[in-house]
């Protein structure tokens, strides 16, 4: 016997389909009234208006998704987590938190929530939460280190050195060239006693990132816990002022970094600018720049930053028009003064001094003092220079610039003596170890100029094969390396290493000591008046406007 | 050999208590096992001090900054009364009539100071603390964006004296006799005294151990109301601006001349370096014998000024791991206090940061030397998520061990709270932290229902504001009222009051207090500086519980003298003067 076909068309064949299409439709994961209340969102009207859209885009992303039926639970943490990805890059980390916090429940299996859930957790101080975080992201993607690292930190900072090391090893095992892991252990490792192998450590990543103030810091108190306290000083001593804290160690993490690069405000535009601008990018600070420029081209800081970027790449007649527009609308700002002096410089000496006595008069620092000192040498009046860099220094005496330039002052003026006994001075006061001992663990520009003098006017001393204090890599670095090298009679170098710097900034004295070493004759003086020596970029850069 | 320290060497169980009540984000939601006991009397106490932050929507930066106050005993009557430093309305703001401006506020102590009705009170768990404003009966009309306030008795005529710190002049007020103030800034100093910009913090102190008072003065930034700038959040709204927008500052110190008047040295003294210091605290933190200065700079590395002796400091905070924290970051520090934390007779340090920066604890050595421990204990954890100005070490419980009370407000406006239109949406809660004994710490003041409403605090300082033999507290709120805090406290623990008088009849300040006892030692120091823009009681109080009941005390004299004093009486206050206790040995200056 068997079953009659079903015909469809039949009204019994009509009810068994409905009746099939309903128990498919029960069994299928059907979208649930979800009760979930987004949080409030920025006050719309006073936003910027990039910024409303981009809030407006991912809230409407999200109402889209809760009102399909058809979403699933992955659609809504989806479009809720970018949500919260927006609320966290904008600081709003309430709104953020829970926003992750929804997106992880509805979909555990996205690293990316629980990751930045943890992150969040981390800065308002819920350890606990974090590290739970941290361990389900490491479950859904072990081969990241990130997850690893910061497990890694977190055991380290609850004093489980041997889980962080054992954290960190296995995030060294997927990234072996990972910093913030390897810095992480460093630090593990003193906290666990073993100093000799975080200063090794430590001194594996200077090499990689010497600037990173972080480094140096923990590498003096690693050579502090095991009494080798004067290294410890001597490390700690030789570091601007002005460097301190500004240059952190830099890790990759494609989260965090996809999260930073979201804000398109005018400040997150400045910021970004301002970072590109000391990392010597300039490409990307005038993009930033202009992009602020358009929104807000009122804004002092937004005018005055892009002059600046468009002064440090060549392009100072576009400077121009900008810091004549900032000097108009606000006349009490010295900055602009300042920067457009130094543009006129050489097109227009006495406009040049006009501003800067200006900026000087609005601000006595020693940037105006500086810039003054600067235009004094353009005019070939070293005397005036010497001056101007001597009251820089009375207001700070710690100022690398001000003693570079009094030093060079002294030295266009054909005073050796005094521009020696300057340099003298300005070891006793920045007490970067001295040229001659080579052992200034970052060489800066003082000790540059001192290895000048020992090859121009000590060219005896120099005859000796000497280390330099780095691998020069600007022109100034590159001229004095060719002054060493031609004082040891190695002419064949110093040529080749004249032409190197001729080639980045091709200047008259720089081509008279090339003439020099080509007739088998040392450098005459250490310094010329058209030697650039590299200025702080740092002090040109109008200063963070928030906390 | 390392040195063995029961606060810092946490036992493993004790710290997944720490850790644990470290969770949910800052405001654990456990019950705490301590009872939290200030209840507010601020209405009842006759205190109607509000401060005027001048906001008007202009965002003006020092507007979120002040303020503080102080508590002196002006009129030599035994308790302490109070100075509330008032803002002002700023920039183009019709401020109105004269007599209806804001201006500083004297509320003089008529609190009952007997001991019988002190116990009768714990008994009837109420509050006989009355404050009745003196501002006009002494002639006080200070009128200046005021800051922050130093206490100390800089001519040595027995009456203390007010150092005020404003936007613009600074000024120095005399104590005529506890009668009324006299405004002596000219005649005391140059115009540097006066000093210009943006003071906040202040501190008394005798540097060179000659009896006279000297003055260290804090300067934030080169700021005036024409310099500001507008700043704007991420999103584009108007905001405060940071203090990376303006210069640092570089601060002052004044040499008493030893007849009331000062000379500037700071040139002279080394101080040459700028940073944004918004508070201070001295302290011989290498113990040589002097007194070294300790500042906290906003976003900057904090300087620590040691003495090297005839006016001479070397900045070493960098060196001695106090200028940034564990991991070489210059954390945005406001308020700073120095104590003996752990009990082995140094001066750890304690600061309050921005929001995402732990609040830092800095183990001494002994030698000097720091070590940032902040997040092994939950003062770390616990402070990320707010932004810490004041803060002061106190023992509440009067056990002996020094609890800390954390002033918060925010500088960057909360989105929710502004979502939910506060007008003033930079409110955070206040954090108390119950030392356990140097086992680790409570944060109870989630559990206070007087810390319940929110505020930008500011300035903080603990007094015993009945004379019952515990601390209360004042909180100086930005924006907001004065509060005033009783510790009705029903504890047995013994305690031990001292007032430290040197040989000109002032308030010692800087003199070391080493009590001895059967069980243990601690260390005290006087000052009056309160960790951001404040004065605090000028008396010690100490529980005994550590020590045992009749400890021998060693007061080491700012001028090295040292004298000890045996067999006082517990639970009552001892007037120690220079010159009248047991001669010790010498400790001398260097």
């Amino acid at each position: 016997m068997s079953w009659p076909p079903i015909a469809w068309q039949t009204k019994l064949g009509r009810r068994v389909a409905v009746v099939i299409v309903l128990v498919l439709a029960a069994c299928a994961p059907a979208p649930v009234a979800r009760d979930i209340t987004p949080p409030a969102m920025p006050p719309a009207e006073s936003m910027e208006p990039a910024v409303r859209a981009q809030f407006g885009e991912r809230r409407a992303l999200l109402d889209r998704v809760l009102d399909d039926p058809e979403a699933t639970d992955a659609d809504v943490a989806w479009a809720l987590g970018q949500l919260g990805r927006l609320f966290h890059a904008y600081r709003h980390l309430d709104q953020a938190q829970w926003c992750y916090a929804e997106a992880a429940r509805l979909d555990p299996d996205m690293f990316e929530w629980s990751y930045l859930l943890g992150h969040l957790e981390l800065v308002i101080g819920d350890a606990d939460s974090a590290r739970e975080r941290f361990e389900h992201a490491r479950s859904l993607r072990p081969e990241q280190p990130e997850p690893l690292t910061l497990l890694g930190r977190l055991a380290r900072e609850s004093g489980a050195f041997d889980r962080a090391e054992a954290h960190l090893s296995e995030a060294l095992e997927h990234d072996e060239e990972n910093a913030l892991a390897r810095y992480e252990l460093a630090l593990t490792e003193l906290a666990s006693g073993r100093a000799a192998d975080a200063i090794e450590r430590l001194r594996r990543l200077l090499e990689e990132q010497p600037d990173a103030f972080q480094l140096l810091h923990s590498l003096a108190e690693a050579l502090r816990s095991v009494g080798r306290s004067e290294e410890a000083r001597s490390i700690l001593e030789s570091i601007p002022a002005s460097a301190i804290d500004r240059v952190s160690l830099i890790s990759a993490d494609p989260w965090m970094e996809r999260l930073t690069a979201l804000p398109v405000s005018v400040t997150a535009m400045q910021r970004r600018g301002r970072q590109a601008l000391m990392a010597g990018r300039l490409p990307a600070a005038m993009r930033a720049f202009r992009k602020s420029e358009a929104v807000a081209p009122e804004r002092r800081d937004v005018r005055f930053n892009l002059a600046t970027a468009l002064f440090q790449a060549g392009r100072g007649d576009e400077a121009e028009s900008h810091l004549r527009y900032v000097i108009e609308h606000f006349p009490d700002f010295d900055g602009a003064h300042r920067l457009l002096g130094r543009h006129l410089l050489r097109s227009d000496p006495e406009a040049a001094k006009a501003l800067l006595d200006q900026a000087l008069a609005l601000d006595d620092s020693i940037e105006n003092h500086l810039a003054l000192g600067d235009w004094a040498l353009v005019v070939d009046d070293p005397v005036t220079a010497v001056g101007h860099y001597r009251n820089a220094l009375a207001g700070t005496p710690r100022s690398e610039d001000a003693h570079v330039a009094l030093v060079r002052a002294l030295a266009l003026d054909g005073d050796h003596d005094a521009a020696e006994h300057a340099l003298a001075e300005a070891f006793d006061v920045l007490p970067a170890k001295r040229a001659s001992t080579y052992l200034a663990p970052k060489p800066n520009r003082l000790t540059w100029m001192a290895v000048r003098f020992e090859a121009t006017t000590a060219p005896q001393a120099a005859r000796q094969p000497r280390r330099l204090p780095s691998q020069p890599r600007t022109p100034f670095e590159l001229e004095t390396a060719a002054m060493v090298r031609a004082a040891e009679g190695d002419f064949e170098t110093a040529l080749m290493l004249q032409r190197r710097a001729l080639a980045d900034y091709p200047h008259p004295a720089g081509d008279e000591r090339l003439a020099r070493y080509r007739t088998g004759r040392p450098a005459a003086s250490p310094f010329a008046p058209t030697d650039r020596i590299r200025v702080s970029s740092r002090r040109a850069v109008a200063p963070s406007r928030n906390r | 050999m390392p040195r063995q320290s029961s606060f810092f060497t946490i036992a493993p169980a004790a710290f997944a208590l720490l850790t644990a009540l470290a969770c949910s984000g800052g405001r654990p939601d456990q019950g705490s096992t301590r009872q939290a006991v200030l209840i507010e009397r601020t209405e009842t106490a006759g205190i109607d001090f509000v401060h005027e932050n001048g906001g008007r929507g202009d965002f003006y930066y020092v507007e979120i900054i002040g303020s503080g106050g102080a508590l002196l005993d002006f009129d030599g009557d035994g308790d302490l009364d109070l100075y509330a430093v008032q803002g002002a309305v700023l920039g183009t703001h019709d401020a109105g009539a004269r007599g209806n401006m804001p201006r500083d506020r004297f509320f003089r102590n008529e609190s009952s100071r007997t001991e019988s009705s002190s116990t009768e009170r714990q008994r009837n768990a109420t509050s006989s603390l009355r404050f009745v404003d003196a501002t006009d009966a002494i002639g006080l009309d200070q009128r200046g964006y005021g800051m922050g306030v130093a206490t100390g008795d800089f001519n040595n005529d027995g009456w203390v004296d007010l150092y005020l710190t404003q936007l613009g002049a600074n000024i120095l007020l005399r104590n005529v006799q506890g009668k009324h103030f006299e405004d002596v800034t000219a005649q005391a100093g140059d115009g540097a005294l006066a000093g210009r910009g943006m003071s906040t913090s202040a501190a008394f102190v005798d540097l060179d151990g000659d009896g006279w008072l000297d003055l260290y003065v804090v300067d934030y930034l080169r700021y005036d109301l024409a310099s500001d700038k507008a700043c704007f959040d991420m999103v584009g709204l108007r905001e405060y601006c940071g203090p990376q927008s303006y210069a640092p500052a570089r601060d002052s110190l004044f040499r008493n001349r030893g007849d009331g008047t000062f000379e500037t040295i700071t040139t002279s003294a080394g101080i040459d370096r700028d940073g944004a210091g918004l508070g201070v605290v001295t302290g011989d933190f290498d113990g040589d014998g002097r007194i070294d200065i300790y500042v906290a700079n906003d976003q900057a590395p904090n300087h620590l000024w040691m003495n090297a002796g005839d006016f001479t400091f070397v900045e070493e905070a960098m060196i001695r791991g106090s200028a940034v924290d564990g991991q070489g970051r210059a954390e945005a520090s406001m308020g700073v206090d120095a104590v003996d934390l752990d009990h082995d007779g140094d001066l750890d340090l304690h600061m309050t940061h921005l929001i995402s920066e732990t609040n830092t604890l800095y183990r001494n050595d002994g030698d000097g030397y720091f070590e940032d421990v902040s997040l092994q204990t939950l003062l770390g954890t616990q402070s990320l998520r707010w932004t810490g100005f004041g803060c002061a070490f106190f023992d509440l419980d009067r056990n002996g061990w020094l609890d800390l009370v954390v002033a918060n407000g925010a500088v960057r406006a909360d989105p929710t709270l502004r979502s939910d239109g506060d007008p003033f949406p930079y409110r955070e809660p206040n954090l108390l932290f119950l030392n356990d004994g140097g086992q680790g710490w409570t944060e109870v003041g989630h559990t206070m229902p007087a810390f319940g409403p929110l505020h930008v605090s500011r300035g903080v300082t603990p007094g015993d504001l009945d004379n019952d033999g515990d601390l209360d507290l004042l909180v100086f709120n930005n924006r907001g009222r004065l509060q005033v805090f009783e510790n009705p406290l029903r504890t047995a623990n013994p305690w031990i009051g001292l007032s430290l008088i040197d040989r000109h009849g002032r308030d010692a300040l800087g003199a070391k207090v080493t009590l001895r006892g059967s069980t243990g030692k601690l260390t005290r120091w006087l000052r009056t500086t309160s960790g951001f823009l404040a004065a605090r009681d000028p008396r010690l109080l100490i529980g005994l519980e550590p020590v045992g009941l009749t400890p021998s005390v060693e007061v080491v004299w700012p001028t090295g003298e040292v004298e000890t004093w045996s067999a006082l009486m517990s639970d009552r206050y001892h007037r120690l003067v220079e010159g009248t206790g047991d001669p010790g040995a010498q400790e001398g200056r260097p």
